[in-house]
């Protein structure tokens, strides 16, 4: 089994990019392994054209491709699987080669249950979140840079974002609001908090759904997966859905105003309150010097 | 124009899942709680849209349900509905459904420039099946589409991108994957509508099974909740004590 790990160039934490490619090393288990690190532009096509190229089936070789979680990982990896004939495993929470097949667990029904998935594709690609903080005293694999300069397959114009919260990516504290939040102003608040001390403004599918926060920020099974030092959980009720997207190494610190939320039952740290009474006095104690 | 609009609908994620998880129990509870998802709606209502602004669009509907959900899915009056039977593709295969899905394209949608569907589709997916699809189709594949912007000399999409929204110009033929916003939330339906939906004709077209399996599904298991390494620390006190703790604790966290 050869081991492929592409590392696109959207995937921009040193981090994350070390952790995935370590995964790749222990999938590998001294056998096969080709890192790529993808830099150019950050177009899934471009990626797909190149990965495709240098993917081409040679008899006999089973092939497992590793890309990142997350929307465009899964989009790459379904659209290398099906153009050269592989399976798509999609977001997967455990991987192992075992006997020349791939095993995979990936979450189904919105992170209520799980599947094990065998493939017996001469390809398989499959997207994972590497832990970050799991494997870091193992060595780093050599990787190939191979620089993406395919012209974009769109014509594109960028669009000036309102409100610009940010980046969940990378951050190593990650601030994030749900549907409790109730108004814009509430993730106005929750961005002061984020920026006083470097993190990320995140949201849960019923505050995007609202409007509040842009899709991008966006924390759980259909949005991103983060890896904080700490995430700062404030009017989430912890639905299984939600905590999907939280690394379990994260810290969870919740705020909620309902004794009874799920995510007091998932946090390390509780604090019981209404988000608009604390959340400004936090604020202000984080802006003003310590 | 036609565009046609995927719909696969999940389980309403109010109803919890059966105690015992089997892959029967799964699609039993799926059909009796079938419900569309946020993606589903702005697939579907990034179509209407489209017909709202131009009356020479004809929006066709391919609904990967049962007929409940297809009926549902016809009090939006949509041109056409279609049931789509997935019923011998496994679900968990997401390179099988795209092929399934492509081939009910060619039967019922061959003309459609345009192809919609939701960024997840359906309980099994998770932002697979989408992309799978457009290359089985062979249409290029647009991602988390938020809004379609008409221009006069051509269609352009406003969607998320890994970094900042950008705005695509559409190509003659693509697939779009619609992903909620505020911008996409689906109109109620008219009452009458509803109502005449109740009555409709809705054909289904099948699916043939997948010939040679690649992926063979092991076991089905409810989700493992995360695992916390210690009990929850409560901070207690007065609202100035909640708040100084936070900050205290998110200080220390900047400098770990």
């Amino acid at each position: 089994m050869q081991v492929t790990v592409i590392l696109p160039p959207w995937l921009s934490d040193r981090g994350e990019r070390d952790a995935l490619a370590r995964t790749g090393a222990a999938l590998a288990a001294g056998g096969q392994l080709d890192v790529l690190a993808c830099t150019g532009a950050a177009d899934v096509a471009a990626l797909v054209q190149r990965a495709a190229q240098e993917l081409q089936a040679e008899a006999g070789l089973r092939r497992l491709v590793v890309l990142p979680a997350g929307p465009e990982g899964e989009q790459a990896a379904a659209l290398i699987a099906v153009r050269l004939g592989g399976a798509p495993l999609g977001r997967c929470t455990h991987l192992a080669v075992e006997g020349g097949i791939v095993a995979a667990r990936r979450a189904v029904f919105g992170g209520r249950a799980e599947i094990e998935l065998r493939s017996q594709a001469a390809l398989t690609c499959a997207t994972f979140s590497a832990d970050a903080g799991a494997a870091a005293s193992a060595p780093l694999p050599p990787m190939r840079g191979i620089a993406l300069d395919a012209p974009p397959a769109f014509e594109a114009e960028p669009v000036a974002e309102t409100a610009a919260f940010p980046r969940v990516e990378g951050a190593p504290l990650v601030v994030s609001g749900g549907r409790g939040i109730g108004t814009p102003e509430g993730f106005d608040l929750l961005a002061r908090i984020a920026r006083a001390v470097g993190a990320g403004v995140g949201g849960s599918l019923p505050a995007v759904d609202a409007g509040w926060v842009p899709v991008a920020h966006q924390v759980g099974q259909s949005g991103k997966f983060v890896s904080p030092r700490l995430y700062f959980a404030v009017a989430i009720s912890g639905t299984p859905q939600h905590l999907a997207g939280i690394a379990p190494a994260a810290r969870i610190v919740a705020l909620n105003s309902d004794a009874d939320a799920p995510i007091f039952a998932r946090c390390d740290v509780g604090v019981l309150g209404d988000w608009r009474e604390i959340l400004p006095l936090v604020a202000a104690r984080l802006e003003s010097p310590p | 124009m036609e565009v046609a609009v995927l719909i696969c609908g999940v389980a309403d994620p109010k109803w919890p899942l059966p105690q015992a998880i089997t892959l029967d129990a799964l699609h039993a509870h799926a059909s009796r709680y079938a419900a569309l998802s946020p993606f589903d709606e702005a697939a579907l209502e990034l179509a209407l849209k489209l017909r709202d602004r131009d009356a020479s669009v004809r929006v066709c509907a391919l609904v990967a349900g049962d007929d409940a959900l297809a009926r549902r899915v016809a009090g939006w009056r949509p041109d056409s509905v279609h049931r789509v039977d997935l019923e011998g593709v496994p679900r968990w295969d997401a390179a099988a459904v795209a092929h399934a899905l492509a081939q009910a394209l060619d039967a019922l949608a061959r003309e459609a420039p345009l192809v919609l569907i939701g960024r997840e589709f359906g309980d099994w997916d998770d932002g697979t099946v989408p992309a799978a699809l457009a290359q089985a189709a062979g249409r290029p594949c647009v991602a988390l589409a938020l809004a379609i912007d008409h221009r006069a000399d051509a269609a352009w999409v406003l969607r998320q991108g890994s970094a900042s929204l950008e705005r695509l110009r559409l190509p003659g033929r693509a697939l779009l994957s619609a992903t909620n916003d505020p911008g996409n939330r689906l109109r109620h339906p008219l009452m009458k509508n509803v109502m005449l939906a109740k009555k409709a004709a809705i054909p289904a077209w099948r699916a043939e099974a997948a010939a040679d399996a690649l992926l063979s599904l092991q076991a089905v298991e409810p989700a493992a909740a995360p695992v916390r390494r210690a009990a929850c620390e409560w901070l207690e006190g007065s609202t100035q004590d909640k708040a100084q703790a936070l900050a205290d604790l998110l200080r220390a966290a900047t400098k770990a």
